[in-house]
């Protein structure tokens, strides 16, 4: 049956090589065009369905708000009043650009500063009664004579205070966006477009730098400004400046991952050159199989652009990949055909016994291979789907390519240059009389014994492998936006970026607004700042102003003449804040209240609720909690849906966790099944499953070991290294059940078997060359996992092989 | 015009009773022989005071009282014996550290005198601290009745009680989380001698 179809596929394909060649040439041709139009999206965000509530949400709020996000230019420097006026004159020089919609250095917090004492709860403000009356006794003791030093006490009230400096994202005490150090001044600019579009946050950014700019060659401060550059304040300068914030940070992400992609390709197309001149050193081979290696990849690429239209953060790495992976299929095709070539002469013949026995091979290598990534088409994070769609589809081309276009382009250069052929003959006598000696593989018991050991080891390891939350190790990294962000957070007390409810009605903002500030329930919301939280309930303002009226009283005792300077200043706003009286909603000036209504243009009357979470966006494990928690929220049978950045990157996390625990696990299964229909002996399978197993452990193993973890983007690689596993046992195992010689078939396939390997580790260490963390680790984890294949391949499974050909146990039966 | 009349006049009656009840209810009332008796007290101990002479100035004090205070909470649990050796802890420590306090709180004029609880509070205003000189600070001075005389127990500024201080930040935390009875005496006594 085998034969039949060889024969069938050398009869009808290689008769007419100028067909075949035309055929493609022009399919390549057509993939060339399609392939210039391809794009790269970037933006990780829409990788996650597009159909899922909160993105629904997200793009609702968009027309709600505006636009949603911010960009921050931080100021930083010494002269608190310099700092002050440069924020003016460039918040007024930034709302001059089309692209914003609002700019601010400050906002009159008079009338939160004045009525302060109603925004605090009113157990804190009995605490902070307790405090106060604790302090006074210690100051009595101290002024009689006795040192009480109190240490707690001014802790305890020092905390209190600061954590009312705040009030509702405001700090009362300055009108400036200043941090309690006094050190950075922020502008908070509101776009008009959204973070994910890119051209949009690349043309904001520019326009910003441009008005700094002008404003430094020109301002009537004669203040010096210079952009941080990761080292604190320049010396040289009056003024630091820098830009984070959602704009920058996603422009950011996407600029050092096109920028990290572009060396990839080059990197992968060079060593693997470089490697196929040492492996073969036969010029021509090695022009036939790069260029038919170049033509998979274009088609590819052409097929990308028709079935998806673009390529995708993920996918855009694949290039380089592809390139490692597919050649495994020309360096077998060419071994196997030389080494026909170089016993038969015969061209035909040999190409024949190539499709018949390497053929085979490469089929069920492709096919499981091509299987573990094509079931991540049912993915739902598109990273995942595409991955699999685009580096499936591209192992069948590269295959399909490898056994039609290269033969073809062979027999056609043998047609119009005979002399070529004699480049094909290698000489084999070392080989065969190895052959004819057919000694068994050595010390196949000792290495079995040691490799169990070792996986026995490995696996204990691999079991304690851990999920790296920290979504920075899957990006670029540290980059300077975002340790700004890290520094505002730190600075301001603003632990990450909030999430945001719509609702339509007062009503619903009120239960909205009453639901999320139940702290037993919501324990990851830090803060709910509503239009509510401006005007707190009459009753408990009430309860507070009943504490005032006892604190009021201790005041009253104490002699104004006793406070000097700034204390003074101080006694006088606690004064007349203890004075204030109870107030409503429409006590509260405009100002703080259009915070929380939508846009004009958008034409709705509604409220948001500002969800502040316990911390940042980076950490994975909370952002995904929060999530669970505020993501929807049911009230009265109506479901209302959190939007903003952390929930979407929340959203991302929780899909990419989710598939990549189902996926790798239905590739294992599917090529199980593949292997059982292709051997149909279960024995065989042991044989074929060993560097896979083994390949999965060791890996998991060592990466324990070298402490590294999973992340978002390496996670993609196990499906890889699962389709990569199982396609080194294969050729070997084929080979082997050719002969049942275990040398035979690694003398005659160990060699294209290691250099596929290489090749394919050379397409992944080319992201090494990135230097972007989450590419960087998808690099590592695959050239540790395809290495231990080719390690097992080569040590482990001719052991086994060995072994139970000698103890004559498991000896599976049929050839494939 | 008769029923007018009446009905004036019955609320009239009624103000007037309510005004009645009214001022008995809100002015603790002092006797105006025990405010004689407890300004002249107050005056006496003043002037053993100026005179340097603290015993005789110290027979104006309940130390009893005072432990009494310092062991709120407490005291109605425990033994004579605790409340005989905690009365004489307080007599030890107050005569102790008399001189110093009174240099630090110096009387200047009585004012009025109300009661509250268990013990009659004297307004006074005083300089509290010599480095605080000529800022004049309203005080109350805590006084109850012993027998026939009246006898200083408490000390308010700011309207907290000194010794009730002592009691609120260091014997009862102590006792609280079960600590024993010497252990919270010590804690009492290390304040008044960290000078």
């Amino acid at each position: 049956m085998r034969e039949r179809i060889a024969s069938a596929i050398t009869d009808r394909l290689y008769k007419n090589p100028g067909l075949i060649a035309l055929v493609i040439v022009i399919l390549f041709g057509l993939s060339c065009w399609q392939m210039f139009k391809l794009t790269i999206n970037y933006n990780q965000l829409e990788l996650i369905p597009q159909d899922l509530p909160s993105v629904l949400a997200t793009k609702r709020m968009f027309k709600l708000a505006g636009g949603y996000g911010n960009l921050f230019v931080a100021l930083r420097g010494k002269d608190v009043s310099l700092m002050k006026q440069v924020a003016d004159d460039l918040t007024a020089e930034i709302r001059k650009i089309p692209a914003v919609r609002s700019a601010t250095c400050r906002q009159d917090v008079g009338f939160l500063r004045d009525h302060l004492a109603y925004y605090i709860d009113t157990d804190d403000l009995n605490e902070g009664f307790g405090l106060m009356r604790r302090k006074i006794r210690a100051m009595t003791r101290e002024k009689l004579g006795m040192k009480s030093a109190d240490a707690e006490t001014d802790e305890e009230l020092r905390r209190l205070v600061e954590k009312y400096r705040n009030v509702n994202s405001k700090f009362v005490d300055d009108e400036y966006n200043i941090d309690p150090a006094r050190e950075m001044i922020l502008i908070v600019i509101q776009a008009k477009g959204i973070p994910n579009d890119l051209g949009f946050s690349k043309k904001l950014l520019s326009d910003v730098l441009s008005v700094i700019d002008q404003y430094n060659q020109q301002n009537p401060r004669g203040a010096k400004l210079k952009e941080n550059e990761g080292n604190g304040p320049a010396p040289d300068a009056a003024i630091t400046y820098g830009m984070t914030g959602e704009y920058k940070i996603t422009y950011d992400d996407s600029t050092h991952m096109k920028n990290a992609l572009k060396p990839t390709s080059f990197v992968a197309f060079t060593g693997i050159l470089i490697y196929l001149i040492i492996l073969f050193r036969r010029p021509m081979q090695i022009v036939l199989l790069m260029a038919t290696l170049v033509m998979s990849i274009v088609m590819t690429f052409g097929f990308t652009k028709i079935t998806l239209g673009e390529l995708n953060s993920i996918t855009a790495i694949l290039g380089g990949i592809l390139m490692g992976f597919g050649i495994d299929f020309g360096i077998h095709f060419m071994y196997r055909f030389r080494d026909e070539y170089s016993h038969r002469g015969d061209l035909y013949e040999s190409l024949r016994q190539t499709v018949l026995h390497t053929g085979l091979s490469s089929l069920i290598s492709v096919a499981t291979s091509a299987v573990s990534l094509f079931v991540l088409v049912l993915a739902r994070f598109k990273g995942f789907s595409h991955f699999g769609l685009i580096a499936g589809a591209g192992m069948f081309i590269i295959a399909i390519m490898m056994y039609t276009f290269l033969p073809a382009a062979i027999l056609l250069l043998n047609r119009y240059w005979p002399r070529f052929t004699k480049s094909l003959v290698v000489n084999y006598r070392k080989i065969d009389d190895a052959d004819h000696r057919n000694k068994p593989y050595p010390f196949a018991s000792a290495i079995l014994a040691a490799s169990l050991v070792l996986t026995v080891g490995l696996a204990y390891f691999a079991t304690r492998i851990e999920f790296d939350y920290d979504s920075r190790t899957s990006v670029t990294g540290d980059t300077q936006a975002l340790v700004l962000q890290d520094e505002i957070e730190k600075r301001f007390g603003r632990k990450g970026l909030p999430s945001v409810v719509y609702t339509d009605t007062l009503e619903e903002t009120k239960k909205i607004y009453d639901e999320l500030s139940n702290k037993e329930r919501y324990p990851y919301v830090q803060q709910v700042v509503s239009i509510f939280s401006l005007a707190p309930p009459m009753e408990r303002q009430l309860k507070t102003r009943k504490i005032l009226d006892q604190i009021q009283e201790r005041m009253t005792e104490i002699p104004a003449d006793l406070m000097t300077g700034e204390n003074r200043e101080i006694f006088d706003h606690v004064k007349r804040s203890l004075a204030a009286q109870p107030f409503t909603l429409k006590d509260v000036p405009e100002d703080l209240l259009k915070q929380f209504r939508p846009v004009p243009e958008s034409g709705e009357k509604g409220y948001f609720t500002l969800i502040i979470p316990k911390g940042s966006v980076t950490d994975s494990k909370l952002t995904v909690e929060f999530t669970k928690q505020v993501g929807a929220i049911a009230i009265d049978g109506k479901r209302f849906y959190a939007t903003g950045h952390m929930i979407l990157m929340a959203n991302l996390a929780m899909i990419v966790i989710r598939d990549g625990k189902i996926f790798p696990t239905l590739a294992a299964a599917l090529i199980l099944v593949i292997l059982l229909i292709s051997y149909r002996d279960p024995r065989a399978l042991v044989f074929a499953m060993t560097p896979l197993l083994g390949a999965m452990v060791w890996m998991l193993g060592f990466m324990h070991l070298f402490h590294w973890k999973i992340n978002y983007a390496n996670i993609v690689v196990f499906p890889v290294v699962l389709g990569y596993g199982i396609s080194s046992g294969i050729f070997i195992f084929n080979r082997y059940l050719e002969t049942h010689s275990v040398m035979f078939a690694l003398r005659h396939t160990g060699a294209a078997v290691a250099g596929s390997c290489i090749t394919t580790v050379i397409g992944w260490a080319s992201l090494f060359f990135s230097w972007h963390k989450g590419l960087t680790s998808m690099g590592s984890l695959a050239v540790f996992g395809v290495s231990a294949a080719l390690l097992v391949a080569l040590t482990v499974m001719p052991s086994l092989m060995q072994y139970t050909e000698d103890k004559k146990i498991l000896v599976p039966k049929s050839k494939a | 015009m008769v029923k007018r009349r009446v009905g004036l006049i019955t609320i009239l009656l009624v103000m007037l009773v309510m005004l009645w009840h009214g001022t008995g209810m809100m002015a603790a009332a002092v006797s105006p022989a025990d405010q004689k008796e407890i300004l002249r007290t107050l005056t006496l101990a003043q002037y053993w005071i100026k005179k340097g002479d603290y015993n005789r100035a110290i027979a104006f004090v309940d130390f009893e009282g005072m432990a009494e205070i310092v062991m709120a909470g407490y005291w109605d649990k425990m033994s004579e014996k605790e409340k005989n050796e905690i009365t004489t802890f307080m007599k030890n420590l107050i005569k102790e550290k008399f001189p110093i306090i009174t240099q630090r709180l110096k009387l200047l004029k009585f004012g009025a005198i109300t009661e509250n609880g268990n013990q009659v509070l004297c307004d006074t205003l005083a300089v509290l601290d010599q480095t605080t000189q000529n800022k004049d600070q309203k005080i109350q001075i805590g006084l109850v009745k012993r027998g026939n005389e009246w006898k200083g127990v408490e000390v308010y500024i700011l309207k907290e009680g000194f010794l009730a201080g002592l009691n609120e930040d260091k014997v009862r935390p102590i006792l609280k989380r079960g600590g024993t009875l010497e252990e919270a005496l010590a804690a009492v006594r290390r304040l008044f001698q960290e000078q």
